[in-house]
C-alpha cells in the first residue's frame, strides 16, 4: 500500500506544469550559471599564476640585501575551485599578502592581485547553491502547500482512509516522494556541472573534492526537507489551498529574500567600532616607541659618531624606512632596509655597524611580535565578532545554516581563509628563522652590496595545502545539525497535529 | 463600482494578509529608519568640516597663482546624498575623497628646478577587501519596494479573480447589470489602495523620524513622493 502510494504521489508531482518549469529554471541556471564561474574560476587561476610568477621575478629583480627581505616578499592565495558551489569569501577577501619581519600578517593585510574592476564585488555572486537555495527551496514549498489541503478540498483525502491506511504511512509516502522529485533536479544539475567540467577541463578535483560535494549535497537535501517540512505543516494546518500558498509565500520570502539581508543590515548599520580600536592603536604605537628608544640609546653610546648611521658608512646605494600606520585596521610597523655601498674609510666601522643590526633587528622582530598579540585580540573583538554576531542573528534562518553549512564544506567561509593567514604568518616564521639560520642580522650582507648580492637559491618557498575534508565537516556540523533538528521538530508538529485532524 | 470597490477594500482589510503585511512593512521602515538615522547628519556635519579645512587650506595657498597651479586644489570630498535610505547604491563603496595634490620637483640642474601641474589623486578603491561579513543587501527603500511590495501585490491580487470563480459570486455579481471592465477595474482600485495603506502608513513613520534629524528640503520630499508612487504603479 505504501509503495502505491508513493507511486501516485511521485506521477502526481511529477507531472505537474510547477515541476517541469522548475527543473527547466533550475537547470538552465545552472547550465549558464556554471559555465560563467568555471570561466571566472579559469581567469582567477591564471591571474593567481601570473601573480606568482611576477611576485617571484621582483623579488628577485629588487632584493640585493637580507635587509631588503622586509615587504619584497608577495604571497598569493590561489583560488579554491569549490568556489564555484558556494563563493563565500573566497572571490571577495583579498588574496594577496606581503611577509614582513616587522609585521605578522592578517587578513586585513591583504591586497587584490588581480586586475579586475573591485567594484564588481558589488553584486553578490550567483553559484550553484544559491541556485538551489532559492529556487528549490521555493519549488518544496510548492509541492507542499496543497500535498493536504489540496487533497483534503478535492475529497481525495478521504477516499484514501478509507482503505486500511494508517495517517503515518500517508505522511510518510507524501513526504518520501516529494523529496525524491525534490532531489532530481539537484543531483541532475550536479551532473550537468560536472559534465561541463571535464570538458573545461581546468577544474581538477581530488578525492577530498568530491567528498566536499558530497557533503554540500547531503546538505542540500536536509535543507529542502526542511522547507518542504514546512510547505506541510502549513498544509496541514490551513483549511483552503490559497491559504496554504499565501502563507508558504510569506514564509518563503520572509526567510530566503529579507531576513537573512535584514539581520545583517541591522547589525552592519548599528555595530559601533568601539573606542578599543583607539587604545589598541596607542598601545602599539607605544611598543614601537619603547623599541625606538632602545634604539636610538643604543646608537648614542656606540663607538660610531653621531646618531645617524648612514651619513657615517654611505657611499652610494638606497636605502628605506618602510613605515606603516593605519588606524582603522591597526597597521604600524618601523622598519629599515639597506642596499649600500661602504665608504672606504668607514671599513674601520663595520664590527660596530654589524653589532648595532644585530642588536636592533632581533629586537624590532620581538616587538612586531609584542604589537600582534594586541592587534589580534583588538581586531577579532572588532571585525570578527561582528561577523559572528551577524551569522548568528541569521541562522534563524534554514537558508542562511543552508549556505554556511555549504561554504564550511567548500572550504569558502572565514575559517577557509583564516588557514591560508594561518600558512602565511608559520611562512614568515620560517623566513626570520631562515634570516637567523644565516647569521643575516650579524652579515655584511645585511645591508651592503659591495661584497657581492645574496643568493637567493635556499630562501625556503611558499607553499599552502588546503585543510583536509575533517575541517569542512567540524565547521558544518553545527548547522547541519541545527537543520537536522528544524526537521524532525516540524515533522513531528506535522504528525502530531495531522493524526488528530479531523478530514 | 463604488460598490464593488468598497466590497473589495473591507475584504481586503478584514484579511490575515492585510495584518500581515502592515506589521512587516512597519517593521522594515522601522528598522530602515533605525539603520540611516542620525548617519546622514553626520554624515553632512563631517562632510562641512573637511570642506571648510580643504577650502582654508587652499586659500592659504592662494597667494600666487602659480602656486595654486602647482600645488593643485586639495582634497575634494563627496557630498554625502540625503536620499541614500532610498536606494542606497554605491553609495558606501565610492571612494569619499579624491585629492589635487602637486607632485615633486622636475631638477634640470643644481639651480633650476620646476614644479610639476599639479594632478588629481584618487584613493585604491577596494570594496569589501575586508569584510568578512555574509552577503546582504542594504535595506533601502528600493530593496523593501522590489523585494516585499511587489510580492504582496501578488499576494493581494493572485486570487481576486479566481477563488471568485470557483465560489461562484464571479457569475451572481456579473449577474447584475455590471460590465466586466468595471469589476476589473473596481477590484484593481481596492487592491492599490490596500496595498497603499501600510506602505504609506511605514513611509510617513520612517519619514518622520527621519526629517527631524535630517532637516530634508522640500526637493527631497517631492523626490520621495514620486518614488512612491512609482513603486506604486510598478506593483499593480
Amino acid at each position: 500500500m505504501f509503495l502505491i502510494l508513493i507511486r501516485r504521489e511521485l506521477l502526481a508531482n511529477l507531472m505537474t506544469f510547477r515541476f517541469l518549469v522548475a527543473m527547466v529554471v533550475t537547470l538552465s541556471l545552472v547550465v549558464a550559471n556554471t559555465v560563467v564561474l568555471i570561466a571566472d574560476y579559469e581567469r582567477r587561476l591564471t591571474s593567481y599564476d601570473t601573480a606568482v610568477t611576477e611576485h617571484h621575478q621582483k623579488f628577485l629583480r629588487r632584493t640585493r640585501t637580507y635587509s631588503e627581505v622586509e615587504g619584497a616578499i608577495l604571497v598569493d592565495r590561489p583560488p579554491n575551485p569549490l568556489s564555484i558551489f558556494n563563493a563565500g569569501l573566497d572571490r571577495r577577501l583579498g588574496n594577496s599578502i606581503t611577509i614582513r619581519q616587522t609585521l605578522v600578517p592578517t587578513l586585513w593585510d591583504t591586497r587584490s592581485h588581480s586586475a579586475d574592476n573591485p567594484f564588481l564585488n558589488l553584486f553578490s555572486s550567483v553559484d550553484l547553491v544559491l541556485i538551489f537555495q532559492v529556487i528549490l527551496s521555493l519549488l518544496a514549498l510548492l509541492f507542499a502547500h496543497d500535498a493536504i489541503a489540496g487533497e483534503r478540498e478535492a475529497g481525495t483525502l478521504r477516499l484514501t482512509m478509507t482503505n486500511p491506511v494508517s495517517r503515518p504511512v500517508i505522511l510518510l509516502a507524501k513526504y518520501t516522494s516529494a523529496m525524491v522529485c525534490l532531489i532530481l533536479p539537484v543531483v541532475m544539475s550536479l551532473l550537468l556541472a560536472f559534465i561541463l567540467f571535464s570538458v573545461s577541463g581546468s577544474i581538477s578535483l581530488s578525492g577530498d573534492g568530491w567528498l566536499r560535494i558530497g557533503g554540500i549535497l547531503l546538505t542540500s537535501i536536509i535543507y529542502l526537507s526542511a522547507f518542504y517540512l514546512i510547505g506541510l505543516l502549513i498544509s496541514t494546518i490551513t483549511r483552503r489551498t490559497p491559504t496554504a500558498l499565501m502563507l508558504s509565500m510569506v514564509i518563503w520570502s520572509t526567510l530566503v529574500l529579507i531576513y537573512p539581508g535584514l539581520s545583517v543590515f541591522a547589525v552592519n548599520r548599528l555595530w559601533d567600532t568601539p573606542s578599543q580600536l583607539k587604545a589598541a592603536y596607542r598601545e602599539i604605537e607605544q611598543i614601537w616607541e619603547s623599541f625606538e628608544r632602545e634604539r636610538m640609546d643604543f646608537l648614542r653610546n656606540d663607538e660610531i659618531e653621531g646618531e645617524d648611521l648612514n651619513s657615517n658608512i654611505l657611499y652610494s646605494g638606497s636605502e628605506g624606512a618602510p613605515h606603516i600606520s593605519d588606524p582603522t585596521t591597526l597597521r604600524y610597523s618601523k622598519a629599515e632596509t639597506r642596499s649600500i655601498r661602504i665608504k672606504p674609510e668607514a671599513e674601520s666601522l663595520m664590527p660596530h655597524v654589524k653589532v648595532y643590526f644585530q642588536f636592533a633587528e632581533p629586537r624590532r622582530i620581538r616587538a612586531a611580535e609584542r604589537t600582534w598579540q594586541i592587534r589580534q585580540k583588538a581586531l577579532n573583538h572588532i571585525y570578527v565578532r561582528k561577523a559572528n554576531v551577524a551569522k548568528n542573528l541569521m541562522r534563524f534562518s534554514p537558508a542562511a545554516m543552508y549556505d554556511f553549512a555549504t561554504e564550511a564544506w567548500a572550504g569558502t567561509d572565514f575559517h577557509g581563509i583564516e588557514d591560508f593567514i594561518t600558512a602565511v604568518q608559520r611562512y614568515r616564521q620560517t623566513i626570520i628563522d631562515y634570516l637567523y639560520d644565516k647569521e643575516a642580522f650579524s652579515s655584511r650582507k645585511w645591508f651592503a652590496v659591495d661584497q657581492g648580492e645574496v643568493d637567493w637559491s635556499d630562501l625556503p618557498q611558499f607553499s599552502y595545502r588546503r585543510k583536509d575534508i575533517w575541517s569542512g565537516i567540524q565547521h558544518a556540523s553545527g548547522d547541519i545539525a541545527c537543520l537536522l533538528l528544524i526537521n524532525v521538530v516540524l515533522f513531528m508538529m506535522t504528525f502530531l497535529i495531522f493524526v488528530r485532524q479531523e478530514v | 463600482m463604488w460598490h464593488i470597490t468598497k466590497r473589495e477594500l473591507y475584504d481586503h482589510l478584514n484579511s490575515l494578509r492585510f495584518a500581515f503585511t502592515t506589521v512587516l512593512f512597519i517593521a522594515l521602515m522601522i528598522v530602515n529608519a533605525v539603520g540611516y538615522l542620525g548617519e546622514y547628519a553626520a554624515q553632512s556635519t563631517a562632510y562641512e568640516k573637511k570642506v571648510s579645512a580643504s577650502l582654508n587650506k587652499m586659500r592659504s595657498n592662494a597667494d600666487s597663482l602659480y602656486k595654486l597651479f602647482t600645488e593643485g586644489p586639495g582634497a575634494l570630498y563627496k557630498k554625502p546624498g540625503s536620499l541614500s535610505f532610498c536606494a542606497n547604491g554605491g553609495e558606501t563603496f565610492i571612494p569619499e575623497s579624491a585629492e589635487g595634490v602637486g607632485e615633486g620637483l622636475f631638477l634640470i640642474s643644481s639651480r633650476f628646478s620646476i614644479r610639476t601641474l599639479w594632478r588629481m589623486k584618487y584613493p585604491q578603491s577596494n570594496p569589501n577587501l575586508w569584510d568578512i561579513m555574509p552577503d546582504y543587501t542594504d535595506v533601502d527603500w528600493g530593496d523593501i519596494i522590489s523585494l516585499t511590495l511587489s510580492l504582496v501585490a501578488i499576494l493581494f491580487t493572485f486570487d481576486a479573480i479566481s477563488s471568485e470563480r470557483e465560489r461562484g459570486t464571479l457569475r451572481l455579481t456579473l449577474s447584475n447589470s455590471i460590465s466586466r471592465g468595471t469589476v476589473l477595474i473596481s477590484k484593481f482600485f481596492a487592491a492599490l489602495i490596500t496595498i497603499a495603506i501600510p506602505f504609506l502608513i511605514a513611509a510617513f513613520i520612517d519619514r518622520d523620524g527621519k526629517l527631524i534629524s535630517h532637516k530634508a528640503r522640500g526637493e527631497d520630499l517631492e523626490r520621495l513622493v514620486v518614488e512612491a508612487l512609482r513603486s506604486e504603479s510598478e506593483n499593480q
